[in-house]
């Protein structure tokens, strides 16, 4: 009989994708993730679980040939929390980048995903290109 | 049967950053000078003694490091990055717990660039020591806009 706690389980998170992804169109997206230095499960490429609540920060780096809005966010249970400020607006070079930050707290065992969603007028010619190496989840367990 | 005892983490911030703006005179890796320090008593991060800016971290705590650079770039056009690097200037990776910052949007005509933040998530088993190095642009690192947010937690 043992209890969890951080004996066995380091304080820190900190996942990310190391591939590049993209795709063409408009629709939300859960975005993969392949990679945890610490703790976190990875189920299915994209879903991260956690031993304990914790306070998460999320970002994304990459490029979209259309100039209008872009956002993403945590998925938790499937429900989404509070966007990302979208930075691609008016923005003739349309690259989003570092506003792109989200936060989140979770609680134990939420299956936590990070999503990434496109304004429904920018076209279906849209191209999403997200850098290797993200996006990438970090933060802190809580107990 | 043995119950394992619970350990909660000592947690201490500490704030590392520039008292002046420095100069970047190359686009290769420079390394960010950071000489000054400040946080709760009994943290475990100093600023290497002769190390330009060099970062030493204690052994076995662990570290949640997010910085941000602030560099009033030459040009308006080029891209800069924030990279953490070992002391043999070996780039460290995601792998390592080391996550570079790109640079935010470049507005038309204006130079001062904020990049996103760049990030250390390590629990090292030995004191180790990290170096932030800019590189990709010139201009003026902004002390105001330059500094690494670092949350440790130990277990005294």
């Amino acid at each position: 009989m043992s209890y969890k706690n951080f004996e066995t389980s380091s304080p820190l998170v900190a996942c990310y994708n190391s591939t590049s992804q993209s795709t063409t169109g408009v629709f939300d997206k859960i975005m993969s993730i392949d990679s945890s230095l610490f703790s976190g499960e990875i189920s299915g490429g994209d879903t991260i679980t956690l031993d304990y609540k914790a306070a998460l920060m999320g970002d994304i780096y990459g490029q979209t040939n259309n100039s209008l809005g872009f956002w993403s966010s945590f998925h938790l249970n499937g429900t989404r929390q509070y966007q990302g400020l979208d930075v691609c607006s008016g923005i003739s070079t349309a690259s989003f980048k570092a506003p792109e930050q989200f936060f989140t707290n979770s609680d134990v065992n939420d299956q936590i995903e990070s999503e990434w969603r496109v304004h429904p007028l920018a076209g279906s010619g849209t191209s999403i290109y997200i850098t290797a190496g993200y996006p990438r989840l970090t933060g802190i367990l809580l107990k | 049967m043995s119950y394992k005892n619970l350990t909660p983490y000592v947690t201490r911030v500490v704030e590392v950053y520039l008292s002046s703006d420095q100069s970047i005179t190359s686009n290769n890796a420079t390394l960010v000078n950071f000489d000054s320090i400040r946080g709760d008593s009994g943290h475990g991060v100093s600023l290497v003694s002769g190390g330009n800016g060099r970062i030493r971290l204690s052994g076995d705590n662990h570290y949640y490091i997010r910085g941000i650079t602030a560099l009033d770039k030459d040009s308006s056009s080029a891209f800069f990055y924030a990279r953490w690097y070992n002391t043999s200037g070996t780039q460290l990776n995601e792998s390592d717990g080391a996550f570079k910052s790109y640079p935010t949007l470049t507005w038309a005509g204006l130079n001062y660039i904020e990049s996103m933040y760049n990030q250390l998530i390590v629990n090292p088993t030995s004191d180790t020591d990290y170096d932030l190095k800019i590189d990709g642009e010139t201009g003026s690192l902004k002390a105001d806009g330059t500094f690494l947010q670092i949350i440790e937690m130990s277990k005294t």
